[in-house]
């Protein structure tokens, strides 16, 4: 789980939301929950120190294919 | 006080407070905690994900050198899960919040998740199911393990309480402080019914739910004559318990001074009592309770939960064993009886649907040549100047035996062109334990130099009945007329064509059917250790023409209870002491 792993690379604390749920990213159990498919609007927050790294680094990550799960989310970044 | 009813699997009473483990597989009960326990159990939590983390990085250790990175890379999913701080919170929630143990805490959580993705559309995650899941037997594993472990290191009395053991489990377990045995699953005829018997402590099986009612420390009575747990009994029942277990202990010495007193009738007629063991140092307890020598040695324990095979070596130095004790006595070496076990399944591209019926014992080894070979080397090897002979089970048709039999004569040319010493006039024998054998058995006489009657498969197999399957276990019993008459026809076959017939199966051990089976003409019994100075105190107080009236008598009703019935009175007549009430 590249997105995970990009996550807690970042001392801010990020989340992403779905539809309907927000979640850790830095856990790969709650991640999982989104479901994450194709055509899927994700939101990416982050709150921290280094909130707008965090955000830009994981929009690119999602934008680029979501690394092994091949998603083609729209992104929403909010850095905070 | 509550009490639950199960399968009495080996006799007497147990009265302690109750240790309670769970294996692999198998449903949580939620199993409270006092409040001052949820530390240790965050403990132990931790403890077994730094040891799951370090299997982890081992095995993806050794994928990456063998498979290549990218298979091991499906690991760095498994690490990341034990690295998941926000699940690892969850746990520890789980255990804090409601007083559970960590097994359970890992259970539901685990799961929970895996429902969720299982119900997603998605294939990745429903893939990731399985990794889920996993992880989740990796965890109880190794939570599990740290209990098993300290099984072993008892420092006072318990009873055993499980949903059901592993053959490992139950053979490695403290048996000085390990006083009785309650199992949800099983039978009487599986592998840890038969190491209780062996080892004498009272069990009682089939119990469907007991692990999940019970917690450990709670005082428990199990009652193996009556195939009944008593759980938090009140003053009254212990007291009443108490009595009869003195009793017991008293009885049981009583028979000590029949140790080397000869098996006879009152009226002559001599009778042979061997004893069933498992293990090789087993033999010495048949020695010890005055049985005059092995009549089924259950090889197949020699995989006991292991998934390797045991080498030609190692198999000849354990039935050198038993044959160094016994020295000049008999001993039957039974061939692996292997099937629906650990070893057999692991090795199924699919599991069996049905294993009884499947691929097991004597059809296994026919189709695993080199396995089968490898052990009738050993065995031949090891029989060199002794009174050892070789047993087949599970013989269904006469082809069967015949290739077992080719089998044989190819180990011993092989030996003999290798020079190596070997005994190649092994008398050889078989289980009558199918109905189809037992309907055959005059064709068989004229091809074995032996029958052993296996009671406990030949009534599965008659009656159409797994005795494990708690939903019908009462209907399986050894006193319906149908397995009567096939064991009397087998008895008669052997006499027709001059060939010995014994029993190994659990009627044999069981003082209910001695008047019966002597009376049958049976006179080779083989039962397990414990039980060999009651059948010798049974035999020793009748006479022959006695039993031939028991046996007429019960060979004319149609029902199982007017036998059971009938046998009980007759017994209880002769041996009082070995009944609870």
């Amino acid at each position: 789980m590249q997105l995970v792993e990009l996550a807690n690379g970042f001392s801010s604390k990020v989340e992403i939301t779905n539809s309907s749920l927000t979640v850790d990213a830095k856990s790969i159990m709650s991640v999982m929950r989104l479901g994450a498919a194709q055509g899927i609007v994700l939101t990416i927050r982050a709150e921290g120190d280094d909130a707008e790294q965090a955000v830009a680094a994981l929009a690119k990550l999602v934008e680029d294919g979501f690394g092994e799960m091949e998603g083609d989310a729209n992104v929403v970044s909010l850095g905070e | 006080m509550k009490i639950k009813k199960g399968i009495g699997a080996s006799p007497g009473v147990a009265i302690a407070p109750a240790v309670v483990v769970d294996t692999e597989e198998f449903d949580i009960p939620e199993r409270h905690v006092p409040v001052d326990h949820a530390q240790a159990e965050l403990a132990r939590l931790r403890k077994a994900i730094g040891v799951s983390k370090k299997e982890i990085l081992d095995l993806r250790k050794r994928s990456a050198d063998r498979i290549g990175k990218e298979i091991a890379s499906i690991f760095d999913f498994h690490l990341g899960l034990l690295e998941d701080e926000a699940l690892v919170k969850k746990f520890s929630d789980t255990i804090l919040g409601g007083h559970v143990t960590a097994e359970y805490a890992v259970a539901t959580v685990l799961r929970g998740f895996a429902k969720e993705f299982q119900a997603m559309p998605t294939q990745y995650l429903a893939e990731r199911v399985k990794d889920v899941y996993d992880i989740e037997k990796r965890l109880l594993r190794n939570l599990i393990g740290q209990r098993r472990h300290s099984l072993a290191h008892l420092t006072r009395d318990v009873n055993l309480l499980a949903h059901d053991l592993t053959p490992s489990q139950a053979a490695g377990m403290d048996r000085e402080h390990v006083l009785g045995l309650a199992i949800d699953a099983g039978g009487l005829t599986s592998h840890t019914t038969i190491v209780a018997r062996a080892l004498g402590i009272p069990a009682v099986v089939g119990l469907n739910d007991v692990a999940a009612e019970v917690a450990s420390g709670d005082l428990v009575i199990i009652d193996g004559n009556r195939g009944v747990v008593v759980i938090g009994p009140d003053p009254q029942t212990i007291e009443g318990y108490r009595k009869f277990a003195a009793k017991q202990v008293e009885f049981i010495h009583s028979l000590d001074k029949l140790r080397d007193l000869p098996a006879v009738t009152r009226d002559g007629h001599e009778v042979t009592l061997l004893g069933n063991v498992e293990f090789p140092d087993e033999a010495e307890n048949v020695l010890d309770k005055g049985g005059s020598g092995v009549g089924l040695y259950r090889t197949e324990f020699l995989f006991l939960g292991s998934d390797t095979e045991p080498s030609e070596d190692d198999q000849y130095k354990a039935y050198r064993r038993v044959l160094d004790i016994c020295g000049d006595r008999p001993v039957v070496i039974r061939t692996f009886d292997l099937g629906a076990d650990k070893y057999t399944q692991s090795r199924q591209r699919t599991p069996e649907r049905n294993p009884m019926l499947g691929c097991r014992s004597i059809r296994y080894c026919l189709q695993n040549l080199a396995m089968f070979k490898r052990q009738v080397r050993a065995i031949l090897r090891a029989s060199v100047n002794t009174q050892a002979s070789l047993l087949f089970p599970l013989i269904a048709s006469l082809s069967e035996l015949r290739q077992a039999k080719t089998v044989v004569r190819d180990v011993i040319e092989d030996l003999e062109e290798e020079e190596i010493e070997h005994r190649s006039d092994i008398p050889i024998g078989m289980m009558v334990e199918t109905p189809a054998a037992a309907l055959q058995c005059d064709a068989f006489a004229q091809e074995v130099d032996y029958f052993s009657i296996g009671t406990n498969d030949l009534v599965q197999y008659t009656l159409a009945v797994d005795r494990g399957n708690e939903k019908v276990a009462s209907m399986y019993t050894m006193t319906n007329p149908a397995v009567l008459r096939l064991i009397k026809e087998i008895v008669r076959a052997g006499q027709r064509f001059d060939i010995p017939v014994s029993m190994c199966g659990e009627m044999a051990g069981d003082p209910q059917y001695t008047l019966l089976l002597l009376g049958l003409g049976l006179r080779i019994f083989s039962c397990s250790p414990p039980a060999i100075p009651e059948i010798k105190k049974m035999v020793r107080s009748v006479t022959l023409e006695q039993a031939m009236m028991v046996a007429r008598r019960v060979m004319s009703f149609d029902t199982e209870k007017e036998v059971t019935n009938f046998l009980r009175v007759e017994t209880r007549k002769i041996l009082p002491e070995a009944y609870a009430d």
